[in-house]
């Protein structure tokens, strides 16, 4: 667990990351750097809501049953989410900040997270 | 033992339903399904299956009675749970969201209150001022009361006063002193925006119709808020209409504008790499590509999930979605969105997005400037 918070810990100091969220597919807070400005249970609830309404979409779409990646941008912010199989990574930035090297450090906390993962298995 | 029975029953009666709307999907059917997560006193649940359905069926008056039932049963939930977590440790967030809560529902009273509340016990915090605010925008433009717009105005100003860069504070002030016609302190807040943001399509159409109408009337430095409020309540019409409205366009016009935008969309799906492209305007939409009909499941997957996204991005509190790629097996799915408009291209892996995702907020750009074009 201590190695989970230490990776969304290094995740959360990029700029304009706002805060991290590791969250199982159906919605249950596993760890998160969230700041005081975002509620645990809501955004694991809309991010779960999300992740879900995209993948059954997908499937009705005779596409595939999951995604890697879903990154959205809004007015206030953006946030990213990276499938890690059994749980998914969510990271939101301000609306400022510049995605590409956000990405690459969240795509290596992803793998980090993935390796992790594989250990406790 | 029969208790046991009656819900093994409600979940197979579930389980039939919800497989029945994602395969013969009608807004009766989400209505069923709805009325059994009402019934089980689901309210999330009904929720999203008012949405789901409201983004297939946008003009169901039946679905948009139970989505209106559901988010009001939602938030009184919601509300209760606020209220017990604000009598046990005070905090200014929680008044906020309670504020905000209970101008979702229409309460004006209760946020008024709760305000109140909150900024004689937290007057640094900028977050009840934010919703005071707004709750005495919505009261002026329903009454063109001069007092609520003036309050309002002055809440805003607080708010900015605490939070310098705050976007949705120069956001309203922009638009209300736009409507009220104190046109150069309007274009004040939204050159700020602009230099904040430069690719919010919000702010760049009431930013181009401001500068437009300067250029059109012979509108002074000087212009007092005060004598400006007071002509609105006394000629009961406010100066200037929304940036958004649409005037009644004659069918040559609709039929140029659909055009255009067709075009916009064929160009897209000619970009190497892209197979699908779609345009949805409310029920109504535009295909390009490898889509075989208005019925091809792509149109669904495009307003489902530009829906989803729009409400996770509300309910976080991070404004209007606008844009979003989905990365898969599949390739990629690029989503542009603004208002009841969806624009939505899938293209190969390895195709460079960042050209298509900038030729789709053009396109839904553009058909925002088209329809704000023709307005008087």
């Amino acid at each position: 667990m201590s190695q989970i918070n230490t990776v969304l810990g290094k995740l959360d100091k990029l700029e304009g990351v706002k805060g991290t969220a590791l969250l199982t597919t159906d919605g249950m807070m596993v760890a998160s750097t969230l700041g005081e400005e975002f509620l645990d249970d809501v955004v694991a609830g809309l991010s779960s809501f999300l992740i879900s309404t995209t993948r059954r979409s997908l499937a009705d779409a005779s596409l595939s049953d999951r995604f890697d990646r879903f990154v959205l941008n809004s007015t206030h912010g953006k946030v990213i989410i990276i499938d890690l199989g059994e749980s998914f990574l969510v990271v939101i930035t301000n609306q400022f900040s510049d995605l590409r090297p956000c990405l690459e450090g969240v795509q290596r906390a992803a793998a980090d997270l993935r390796r992790i993962a594989k250990i406790h298995i | 033992m029969v208790k046991l029975l009656q819900r093994l029953k409600i979940w197979r009666e579930l389980k039939r339903l919800e497989s029945k709307a994602r395969e013969a999907p009608s807004p009766t059917t989400y209505v069923d399904l709805g009325q059994v997560y009402i019934n089980l006193g689901m309210h999330d649940q009904t929720l999203r299956v008012s949405e789901e359905g409201l983004a297939l069926f946008p003009n169901s008056k039946e679905l948009r009675k139970l989505n209106n039932f559901a988010k009001k049963a939602h938030l009184k939930e919601r509300i209760k749970d606020l209220r017990a977590r604000l009598n046990k440790t005070p905090q200014p967030e929680l008044y906020k969201d309670l504020a905000a809560l209970y101008l979702e529902l229409g309460d004006y009273g209760a946020v008024h209150g709760t305000c109140e509340e909150g900024i004689r016990r937290f007057p640094d915090d900028y977050g009840a001022y934010l919703v005071l605010a707004r709750a005495k925008l919505a009261t002026f433009y329903r009454d063109l009361r001069a007092r609520d717009g003036a309050e309002a105005v002055r809440c805003l100003g607080k708010v900015v006063g605490l939070d310098r860069e705050n976007v949705r504070a120069h956001k309203l002030l922009g638009e209300v002193l736009y409507r009220i016609g104190a046109l150069n302190r309007s274009l004040h807040h939204l050159s700020f925006l602009r230099k904040l943001d430069a690719g919010d399509f919000e702010v760049e159409a009431t930013y181009r119709r401001v500068v437009k109408d300067l250029g059109a009337t012979e509108a002074g430095e000087h212009e007092d808020l005060e004598e400006l409020f007071d002509l609105v309540e006394s000629r009961n019409r406010l100066a200037r209409g929304a940036v958004g409205a649409e005037a009644p366009r004659s069918e040559a016009e609709q039929e140029s504008e659909i055009g255009s935008i067709r075009d916009a969309l064929g160009q897209i799906a000619g970009i190497p790499g892209v197979c699908k492209a779609t345009y949805i305007k409310g029920a109504r939409a535009l295909i390009k590509g490898q889509i075989r009909d208005g019925r091809d499941p792509f149109l669904r997957l495009a307003r489902v999930v530009a829906k989803a996204a729009q409400r996770a991005c509300r309910r976080m509190d991070l404004g209007s979605f606008n844009k979003g790629v989905l990365d898969g097996s599949f390739g990629h799915i690029c989503v542009c969105s603004f208002g009841d408009v969806v624009a939505a291209v899938q293209c190969d892996p390895g195709t460079a997005v960042d050209r298509i995702l900038a030729e789709l907020q053009d396109l839904v750009a553009r058909s925002l400037y088209v329809s704000e074009a023709v307005t008087p």
